[in-house]
């Protein structure tokens, strides 16, 4: 299509463009001919009006209550606003750019006010000096004195006026300063909700591989550990599956251990321990620990765990965390 | 002060100095007539609030933005809050809404809680709407209707009538023109009423 044709089509879609019935391209080919031509912002505004026609008189209906204040709110919400006329929504908010304006605007009366104290002196002087004592002069006195007061009282109102905005700043850095607080304050409970999430999450794992390993025939319970003096809250299961020789340890209850310390898993047969695993738990206290194993499991007559000072002990010590009492 | 009193560019001036007190004023004058037009382009009072807010947030934001010269005050209101409410309606439809084909229904004026005199007025205003409308040959109304209160493009329009495009866009335009005969005479003497 020549550029020629696509002006003209484009101001054949004026009318759509003023009922917003054109899709992206066409108002974007409307847009760019309105940018170059006159007669086309000419012809728009007229079709604008026609269809405004239908907008505006519309005849106007009940809004829900409390609107205008929400959008007002809205409105304040989105930057500083000059006056609170009306609203109650929000002080004035002052940039310290704005201290720089409100310092301009007492400028003028300052100089105004040195001005005419100069005046009046420079007045008073050449009277003096020159014993000059005429009408004029006293006239001419008496208004740079009326001139003074009122500079002098204006210069107090602008004071007055300076206090309040200080006031109204004080208060504005306090309220800002306690929204700090505050927010520091969600902060810590969004993390501390955070964890407790991820620790509630963890523990639906865990909940589900074990409903998962007891609807599934082929893994069983070995034996269920409960916890001892040391650690009385703490109680975990030993899962197994005998045909693949795959095994799990889930533990719960437990307190996590300093750094070089390890929970270890043994199996019992009598007085001997063999060392199967060691492991960590989280934060929650929990763990699941996988591991393998040969031989047939169920000739082993219990599990201990053991806290240890490092990785794969071969002699377990005898800090007892968990073990089962009997099979 | 007494905003009543100011024309609506002067209260436009006094918004583009983030005076709030001119954008409430503003607010009292148009906000029912803007929560009127989504009323009858959305039918959903939350969406009509929204709408309500997010053309009274264009002005605030945007007033520096008006030109006179581009057109009148209000034209300039009612096309952001037509545009904000079809743009609405349209997100809405893709996500399988639907629309009626009444164009009464959107110029329906019952509501529980005008006055009697309110009723009388927007009876009034109504058939003068209507009066309009029904000045234009049926075809004519019958795009804009689509276009304006059903949120339709120009294409969709000609497929759903089933006519060429550019006789959809020769309706448009013609429909138009004779709206803005037929009603301005009361769009100019409400504009004077208020400002």
């Amino acid at each position: 299509m020549k550029s020629g044709d696509i002006r003209d089509s484009s101001f054949e879609d004026l009318a759509a463009f003023a009922l917003n019935a054109l899709d992206e391209d066409e108002r974007a080919a409307v847009e760019a001919l309105l940018a170059e031509s006159a007669e086309a912002r000419s012809e728009l505004r007229e079709l604008l009006e026609g269809a405004e026609s239908l907008g505006a008189l519309l005849p106007a209906v009940e809004m829900p209550p409390g609107m205008r204040g929400r959008v007002m709110a809205v409105a304040g919400r989105d930057g500083p606003i000059n006056t609170v006329d009306g609203l109650g929504e929000r002080r004035p908010s002052l940039q310290p750019d704005a201290w720089e304006r409100i310092r301009g605007l007492f400028r003028p009366a300052r100089l105004a006010l040195a001005s005419a104290v100069a005046a009046l002196i420079a007045a008073a002087a050449l009277a003096g000096f020159f014993g000059i004592q005429t009408s004029n002069l006293q006239q001419e006195t008496e208004r740079l004195v009326g001139e003074v007061d009122s500079l002098g009282s204006e210069l107090i109102t602008e004071k007055a006026l300076m206090a309040e905005i200080e006031q109204s700043l004080a208060s504005f850095q306090s309220e800002f300063a306690s929204n700090e607080i505050e927010s520091g304050q969600r902060e810590a409970e969004i993390s501390n909700l955070r964890q407790t999430n991820e620790a509630l999450q963890n523990a639906l794992r865990d909940q589900m591989w074990l409903t998962y390993v007891s609807a599934n025939r082929s893994w069983q319970a070995a034996d269920w550990l409960t916890g001892g003096v040391s650690a009385p809250k703490a109680h975990a299961t030993i899962v197994v599956k005998q045909d693949t020789q795959e095994a799990a340890l889930m533990v719960a209850g437990l307190t996590q251990l300093q750094p070089e310390r390890v929970y270890q898993l043994w199996l019992t047969s009598g007085e001997e321990m063999t060392p199967v695993v060691s492991f960590q738990v989280n934060e929650a206290g929990a763990a699941r620990v996988p591991f393998t194993f040969s031989g047939n499991i169920f000739s082993y007559d219990g599990a201990v765990v053991t806290v240890e000072t490092g990785q794969n002990s071969l002699a377990p010590s005898s800090y007892h965390v968990l073990g089962t009492e009997s099979r | 002060m007494n905003y009543e009193d100011l024309s609506d560019l002067d209260l436009l001036e006094r918004v583009t100095e983030r005076d709030a007190a001119a954008l409430s004023a503003l607010y009292d004058r148009y906000g029912r007539r803007v929560f009127a037009l989504g009323a009858r382009i959305l039918n959903d009072p939350i969406s009509c609030e929204e709408v309500t807010q997010d053309v009274f947030l264009s002005i605030w934001r945007r007033s520096a933005s008006y030109n006179p010269g581009k057109g009148r005050f209000t034209t300039w209101l009612f096309s952001i809050a037509h545009n904000r409410a079809i743009d609405e309606l349209r997100r809405r439809r893709r996500y399988g809404g639907t629309y009626s084909d009444d164009i009464d229904a959107h110029l329906d004026i019952s509501s529980d809680d005008s006055s009697p005199d309110e009723w009388a007025v927007a009876q009034s205003e109504y058939a003068m709407v209507r009066n309009a409308l029904d000045t234009l040959p049926p075809p004519q109304r019958a795009v804009v209707a689509l276009a304006y209160f059903h949120g339709l493009t120009q294409v969709e329009i000609a497929r759903k009538l089933e006519q060429p495009l550019g006789t959809v866009k020769t309706r448009m335009r013609l429909a138009l023109k004779k709206l803005r005969t037929a009603l301005e005479p009361r769009v100019g003497l409400a504009n004077h009423e208020i400002g």
